[in-house]
């Protein structure tokens, strides 16, 4: 404007405008901040040939003429917003903000609360949100205050403008600055990219959100009404020179972060060898890590070292430690069928359950081998009965039987077992299990499946996809459930990757990630490079391969000529895998031998 | 007078009064409002045009040139665009054909 204003007409004129903004907001049809510039040139063009400084009585003359900006577009009600005019009584009214202020308290009750009943709280912390907007909306057509409402009204929206702010505040910086954090394979490889470093991650970090804010800040600077009306009514007030204001702090970030970026690659010493070396794996207690990986995780999967007896005492840890005493409600096993689920979940319940009905559920599932006859496996699922009897009813642990239903009545040679086989498929079975008994229900498991079926990467060379078949992959895949997976490694020495793991306590559980561990290859050389931290998400040391010992077949098996009878006969069905240091009848026999009474 | 139906009645013919104003040639903001207060009948709160204007330039009816003056800041002259053109000339058209059937129903009746 080229008039002056004295200072009280200069109020009027602050509100005025910002009535027009708040009038305009929200309507797209219209540019707020072109009608605001052509309303301040019809006041100069009015009051040009004044004295000045323009006393407020002249200025509010001609506001006079231009009328209330509330007054200048039609209401555009929305069916939704019509609907909930329907319970606003007029001004003084509470009910609408009650309601708003209400489906949000009651979402964050129920997230808080024990039953959490997916997905009603963000639903509700929708509805509270809209109502909110509504209200504002009324309200603004009515010309009222928000007064004391705005204790109702304005937290159902700050719980949403909040986190789009901080979203859009940090941008691509956010997950950058996490992933640099977390993952010291990509610091180190960001730092040696940019040729700098330590302090080159900052500054990368500091250079993309610099970038950032110019960017927003010139989309912004174009859309000031749609920013107005995304962030109501906390932005009635925005600008377009806010917006151009944050672009030019991104730019000075932005330099600022390259000016440190180039006296990082000058001045400070490139890394060195053992810079890029990856740090330790460092040892927690596995049951707190456990725990904690609940936290974040609807699945911990822990890889079973078929037959180990050290992997079963941890897994009886799990189960028994009161530390993770209602942390999960099921466990979902490998070693039982699902034709047996009914008897399962009788016996785990404390209901006397025959024998002979209960071995089948880990005698007939689709595996002809006798490692889930081993005494470790029925040990487990009595200790999980036993738990149960002296927890309380929501603490109490439910067995999922995961292998397939199998009927062994029907296959009387190889050709019916393998053809038997080819309409299985072990993993997708467990799966289905996992997302209708556990996901579906909201519930957590722990889930115990040997190593293979645990992998996320395949290690077939040129396979066409770099994922494998497991269960944790096929959960992983869709990028809808992330599983930590835990391996209790039995078999590879860990001392070469990483040489004061021998001194760590039994059990350690390490997270990989970046650790020199997790560099550890798993995979057989003729085969793709997989990593350790890629397969698994943390190793439990339960000790060195030598001191590992293995389950052997219980006595009063071995005396049971009917058992023997069956489990012979499905042993003789295929011949031992390449390598197998027996027959798989023989080996059978060589394990009864060494039975204890 | 149902001063509801008048209030509507002067919101529908705001746009073709505006439409005409401009179109009889390039003319100041400003001064469109000033031609529009000779009009009594058509009675309204000034800054209800601005919005009005805003609208039209959006939807590529009118388009805005901003000249510099020697009173003041520089100004915003409004001229119609080939669209704007047409549509007004359907408009006059409607208001012309509306106007007369009007006409004949009053004298019909009297």
């Amino acid at each position: 404007m080229t008039i002056a204003l004295s200072p009280d007409a200069q109020g009027h004129l602050d509100r005025y405008l910002q009535q027009i903004r708040t009038a305009l907001s929200g309507r797209p049809a219209v540019d707020a901040g072109e009608v605001e510039r052509d309303v301040l040139g019809h006041i100069d063009a009015e009051l040009s040939g004044e004295a000045q400084p323009v006393p407020a009585h002249r200025l509010l003359a001609v506001l006079d003429r231009l009328g209330e900006p509330r007054e200048w577009l039609p209401r555009e009600d929305a069916p939704a917003a019509r609907t909930f005019a329907a319970l606003d009584a007029g001004p003084g009214d509470w009910r609408l903000p009650l309601v708003a202020c209400g489906s949000m308290v009651l979402a964050i009750m129920l997230i808080m609360g024990p039953v959490m009943l997916w997905p009603l709280p963000p639903v509700l912390a929708a509805i509270g949100f809209v109502i909110a907007r509504i209200t504002i909306g009324l309200l603004d057509d009515r010309g009222e205050a928000v007064g004391h409402r705005a204790w109702l009204v304005y937290p159902p929206l700050l719980l949403f403008y909040v986190p789009i702010l901080g979203a859009l505040a940090g941008g691509p910086a956010l997950p950058l600055g996490n992933l640099l954090v977390d993952d010291a394979v990509a610091r180190r490889q960001f730092a040696s990219f940019v040729q700098g470093g330590a302090a080159a991650v900052p500054a990368i970090v500091v250079v993309v959100l610099g970038c950032w804010w110019m960017l927003i800040g010139l989309v912004a600077g174009q859309l000031v009404s749609g920013v107005r009306a995304m962030f109501r009514p906390f932005a009635a007030r925005f600008e377009r020179r806010h917006a151009l204001r944050l672009a030019l702090a991104g730019l000075v970030l932005a330099l600022a972060g390259i000016v440190l970026l180039m006296i990082t690659s000058r001045f400070v010493p490139r890394l060195s060898a053992q810079e890029r070396a990856m740090p330790d794996a460092v040892p927690v207690d596995p049951i707190v890590a456990v725990a904690e990986a609940f936290r974040t995780h609807p699945l911990v999967a822990v890889a079973d070292a078929h037959g180990n007896e050290q992997t079963h005492a941890f897994r009886l840890a799990l189960i028994r430690d009161p530390r993770l005493a209602g942390v999960f409600n099921d466990v979902v096993v490998e070693f039982g069928t699902a034709r047996y689920q009914d008897v399962m979940d009788r016996f785990i319940s404390g209901e006397d359950v025959p024998y002979a009905s209960l071995r089948r559920a880990w005698e007939d599932t689709t595996q002809f081998e006798f490692e889930w006859d081993l005494p470790v496996y029925e040990d487990f699922l009595r200790a999980i009965r036993a738990v149960n009897a002296a927890r309380p009813p929501a603490q109490r642990l439910r067995v999922l039987l995961g292998d397939p239903p199998m009927d062994w009545e029907n296959i009387r040679s190889t050709d019916d077992y393998l053809a038997r086989m080819k309409t299985v498929d072990r993993d997708e079975h467990a799966v289905a299990v996992i997302r209708r008994e556990v996901l579906a229900k909201n519930r957590r498991a722990l889930v115990i499946y040997g190593g293979g079926h645990l992998f996320r990467k395949n290690a077939i060379p040129n396979a066409p996809d770099e994922w494998a078949r497991g269960v944790v992959a096929l959960l992983e895949r869709p990028g809808t459930t992330s599983v930590f997976s835990i391996d209790p490694e039995t078999r590879i020495p860990l001392t070469p990757a990483q040489a004061n793991v021998a001194s760590w306590p039994k059990p350690s559980l390490a997270l990989l990630k970046g650790t020199a561990l997790g560099q550890l290859r798993v995979t057989r050389p003729a085969q793709r490079l997989v990593r350790f931290e890629e397969q698994f998400d943390a190793v439990v040391y339960l000790g060195q391969p030598g001191e590992m010992t293995m389950s052997t077949m219980a006595r009063a098996h071995c005396d049971d000529a009917e058992y023997m009878k069956m489990r012979l006969a499905r042993l003789s069905l295929l011949p031992p895998p390449p390598g197998a240091p027996a027959a798989l009848p023989e080996l059978l026999r060589r394990s009864c031998a060494a039975a204890q009474h | 007078m149902d001063e509801n139906w008048t209030t509507q009645l002067r919101k529908g013919l705001l746009e073709l009064c505006l439409l005409n104003i401009i179109g009889a040639g390039r003319i100041y903001g400003y001064d469109i409002v000033r031609q529009l207060r000779a009009v009594d009948a058509l009675v309204v709160s000034e800054g209800t045009i601005y919005p009005i204007l805003s609208r039209l330039k959006r939807d590529g009816l009118v388009r805005t040139t901003l000249e510099e003056s020697p009173s003041g800041p520089a100004r915003k002259y409004y001229e119609l665009t080939r669209r704007g053109e047409q549509l007004l000339a359907d408009m006059n058209r409607y208001w012309d054909t509306l106007i007369g059937d009007i006409s004949d129903l009053r004298k019909a009746k009297s």
